[in-house]
């Protein structure tokens, strides 16, 4: 299937009710859901992760169209797990201990998801057993976020705890630099949701 | 070593071991840093000339005629001579002027400090007693009081002030457990003793000079907090608190650097030394009151964001190394929570909001905003970050509200901008009040979407159109202020960066407002008394903030702002000895919530990211204009 014209704009636009109606008359008329997924929802929110990247929308916008993704996708999960989808991988993702700092935390979760990821999102105050138990459900990668030095030092905790399960560990949030993430020996850092996205895809080779 | 900038020629001794922000700011050049020198903010770039460097880990030839930018926090000079271009935008503000006001509550004055004059009688050869026990009678009798306690300096002066006559006066302060005797002195010999109020603002600290006896104030000045040098917000205020030096750093530019000038400045217009201020009382929040006791902050910045201590003892001024009496007597207002401090708990006070039965919210706005919510005895609080626009902060030519900046605008039928700008004169940049008044009236022609975004063929048409490149990249701009019109040489312009971070500050206060009242069980539209608080409170169009989404959708008469009710809280337990145990009393009171853990914060957040809200039902006033093809988002 081409492109959902409508649906794209809807999602980019941030108009959560049309995308809820638009996703749910395509059910019910039969359109394979892995289209409209891979085909309108993922392009879109692909192309703001682009435009944000290039000064062309901020983070108001950014979240608004990201919760309307949301809205789509929670419509189609079901209906993909039920087909036996496969997402780009499976990742997980929360802010460290002591920190409860998440809306930015909960916007790379949206971009994740839609980007094709499957999002395991471990929510705030995460210690390395939660994100543990994250990595045992399957995720490939554990990203975690602190908005103050404060709590940015359980960083190198986690990272070290994560030596030897196979899986990266990205790093972001508002002190956290690419000298530290290269410091403390994580996979990666991302400075923005979009770049987030951008590490992700290269560090497990999708894309 | 010597290095060159703004035609200075700064000469240094190994100037390679420190880093450039810190040789710029022991010049007399003090950089933003506010990110502490983390290298995150770039508030402190520079722009590199000719010489050798090290930026970050990379060592870097810059030849004749080339530049590079770079952040000075993360260079050093590694050649002989260098040449740099220090922009204004990268130098900290570190004066101007910030008028403040407030509205007190109606009180009977009964200071905390009192001058008594006694006579002490000679001692009785047939019942002996010592000169303080006989100083302590005549006291005890004249307060009246059971307790009077004396330290040692009030001793050491007493027998000189009886060799003079009987007739002494003293310098008494009340104390949780009774009078304390901070001097004597000869009636004859006396002096005034006078009071100090202080506002410790995360950005800007005010201080009063205060009469006990009339309750008069007598002067009163405002400069920004120095700790600005460090960080500009409390969570990188904590961020840099890493070290027990660190904390005692920044303890001593807000007491050495901040208060103390303030102190000796407005006691020299008043003609009166320091040494008469014999008590200071100080509110600010819970991060401000720590590092202004040289207490770490560290423990409020992690889970479950404890304080050193909420409730303070009266503390001794020389501990702090404040310059006034040797003697004098510090308090501290009580705080909430880790980030509900002793400036909300003295508005809660001045506003006398637990006292009403009826529904009331209480938003002090700032780069944290703090919100109260009471009805019948039962309140609630929570803070919220909104960040430093509506401080002019983080904005392209944004700056604190101080003498050239602008601080209102209209537009005229042609789309003029008609700015006024605090002291008169051209303006050198735009504060809080005036992006809420551009943004709402922007938002009402049509020239502003409800995303923030400007109608950019309107724009160009009216010839205010700007191509703006900043260091993440380009972004659309509206010229408010053509080059020739500015006090700078440059236009002032506000850009589409500029309104998102609007955007967020308006977001998150609402949202914080909302989420508040729905776990009460209430809506916005019932709030009775609406009291805003604080400096930038005072200046905003109620109008415009309503327009803007900033502010619920009330009848106007229905706000009452009351300013700096830090300040007032401060002033009130000066002189009015029941003020402080109330506030004390009430710090229990709320029931403190954290947002981030509340479900519903995060979609109030982002249906308030929309001008004035994604549920325009909440602004029946709001006229929300169809702007044809771009109204997405709505629904």
């Amino acid at each position: 299937m081409a492109k959902h014209e409508e649906l794209f704009d809807a999602i980019c636009k941030g108009n959560r009710k049309l995308v809820e109606q638009i996703v749910n008359q395509q059910v019910a008329a039969g359109t394979p859901v892995v289209e409209l997924l891979n085909d309108s929802m993922i392009p879109a929110m692909r192309s703001m992760g682009d435009k944000f990247s290039r000064n062309e929308v901020y983070v108001p916008e950014m979240l608004i169209a990201a919760r309307a993704m949301q809205a789509g996708l929670k419509i189609i999960e079901p209906i993909l797990a039920k087909a036996g989808h496969k997402p780009l991988a499976r990742v997980c993702i929360g802010t460290v201990k002591g920190d409860l700092h998440d809306i930015g935390k909960n916007l790379v979760a949206m971009m994740l998801k839609g980007a094709g990821y499957e999002v395991d999102d471990l929510g705030v105050d995460c210690d390395v057993a939660k994100f543990e138990a994250g990595v045992s459900r399957g995720a490939k990668a554990v990203m975690c976020s602190a908005l103050l030095t404060t709590t940015m030092p359980y960083m190198k905790t986690l990272t070290e705890a994560m030596k030897g399960k196979g899986v990266k560990v990205i790093i972001g949030g508002a002190p956290v630099t690419q000298q530290y993430a290269s410091e403390i020996g994580a996979d990666g850092y991302g400075a923005d949701a979009n770049e987030a996205v951008k590490i992700m895809d290269a560090q497990l080779g999708v894309r | 070593m010597q290095i060159t900038t703004r035609g200075r020629t700064l000469r240094v001794e190994h100037a390679s071991g420190t880093q450039l922000a810190a040789l710029l700011e022991s010049a007399g050049l003090p950089l933003n840093t506010r990110c502490g020198g983390q290298g995150v903010c770039h508030g402190c770039r520079v722009i590199l000339g000719a010489g050798t460097y090290r930026v970050g880990r990379e060592t870097v030839t810059v030849g004749d005629g080339e530049t590079r930018e770079a952040l000075a926090c993360q260079t050093r000079v590694l050649s002989a001579e260098a040449r740099l271009e220090t922009p204004a935008t990268s130098l900290l503000e570190t004066q101007g002027q910030i008028v403040d006001d407030f509205v007190l509550p109606a009180v009977t004055p009964d200071a905390t400090v009192r001058q008594i004059t006694v006579t002490v009688p000679h001692p009785e050869p047939e019942a002996p007693a010592s000169d303080w026990d006989r100083l302590a009678a005549e006291l005890r009798r004249a307060l009246p009081a059971e307790h009077v306690a004396g330290g040692l300096e009030a001793l050491r002066a007493l027998p000189p002030a009886l060799s003079a006559g009987a007739r002494v006066t003293a310098t008494v302060a009340r104390c949780p457990d009774g009078w304390r005797v901070l001097e004597v002195a000869s009636e004859a010999a006396a002096a005034p003793g006078l009071v100090a109020a202080v506002d410790i603002g995360t950005t800007t600290v005010v201080v009063a000079l205060v009469d006990p006896v009339r309750g008069v104030i007598l002067r009163r000045a405002a400069q920004y907090n120095q700790q600005i040098k460090k960080a500009d917000d409390v969570a990188a205020r904590i961020s840099c608190c890493q070290r027990p030096e660190d904390v005692r750093h920044l303890q001593e530019l807000v007491v050495q650097q901040t208060i103390n000038p303030l102190l000796k400045q407005i006691c020299a217009a008043a003609g009166v030394a320091p040494e008469r201020v014999v008590r200071l009382a100080a509110a600010g929040n819970t991060v401000m009151e720590h590092l202004f006791l040289g207490l770490s902050p560290e423990s409020i910045g992690r889970l479950p964001f404890q304080a050193v201590r909420h409730m303070h003892p009266v503390y001794r001024a020389r501990d702090l190394g404040l310059a006034m009496h040797p003697a004098g007597l510090v308090d501290v207002l009580p705080s909430i929570a880790g980030y509900l401090g002793g400036d909300l708990t003295a508005d809660i006070h001045v506003a006398r909001l637990l006292q009403q039965p009826e529904l009331a919210l209480l938003v002090d706005m700032g780069t944290n905003s703090e919100v109260v919510l009471s009805e019948a005895g039962q309140a609630i609080a929570c803070a919220t970050a909104a960040g430093p626009a509506f401080e002019g902060a983080g904005l392209l030519h944004g700056r604190r509200a101080a003498p050239g900046a602008i601080e209102h605008i209209a537009f005229g039928p042609k789309l003029d901008f008609l700015c006024t700008v605090i002291g008169g004169g051209r303006p050198d940049g735009l504060c809080g009040s005036a992006i809420i008044d551009f943004v709402a009236e922007g938002f009402r022609c049509g020239l502003i979407s409800p995303q923030g975004r400007f109608d950019l063929a309107r724009l160009k048409q009216r010839g205010c159109y700007a191509h703006i490149h900043l260091k993440k990249g380009a972004t659309h701009g509206c010229v408010l202020v053509a080059a020739d019109g500015s006090a700078t040489g440059h236009a002032i312009s506000i850009t589409e960066l500029d309104l998102s971070q609007v955007l967020k500050a308006k977001a998150a206060t609402y949202a914080g407002m909302k989420t508040l009242l729905h776990l009460h069980g209430r809506r916005l539209a019932d709030v009775r008394r609406f009291v805003l608080s604080g400096g930038f409170a005072r200046h905003i169009n109620l109008r415009n903030a309503v327009t803007l989404g900033l502010l619920p959708d009330l009848p106007l008469d229905r706000f009452e702002v009351i300013g700096n009710g830090a300040l007032a809280g401060a002033y009130l337990a000066l002189l009015d000895a029941a003020a402080l145990p109330a506030m004390e009393a009430l710090v229990r009171r709320p029931r403190v919530i954290e947002l981030n853990r509340t479900a519903d914060f995060e979609n109030n957040f982002i249906d308030a990211l929309l001008i004035p809200n994604l549920n325009t039902e909440e602004f029946p006033s709001v006229a929300v204009r169809d702007s044809g093809a771009s109204q997405p988002g709505a629904e």
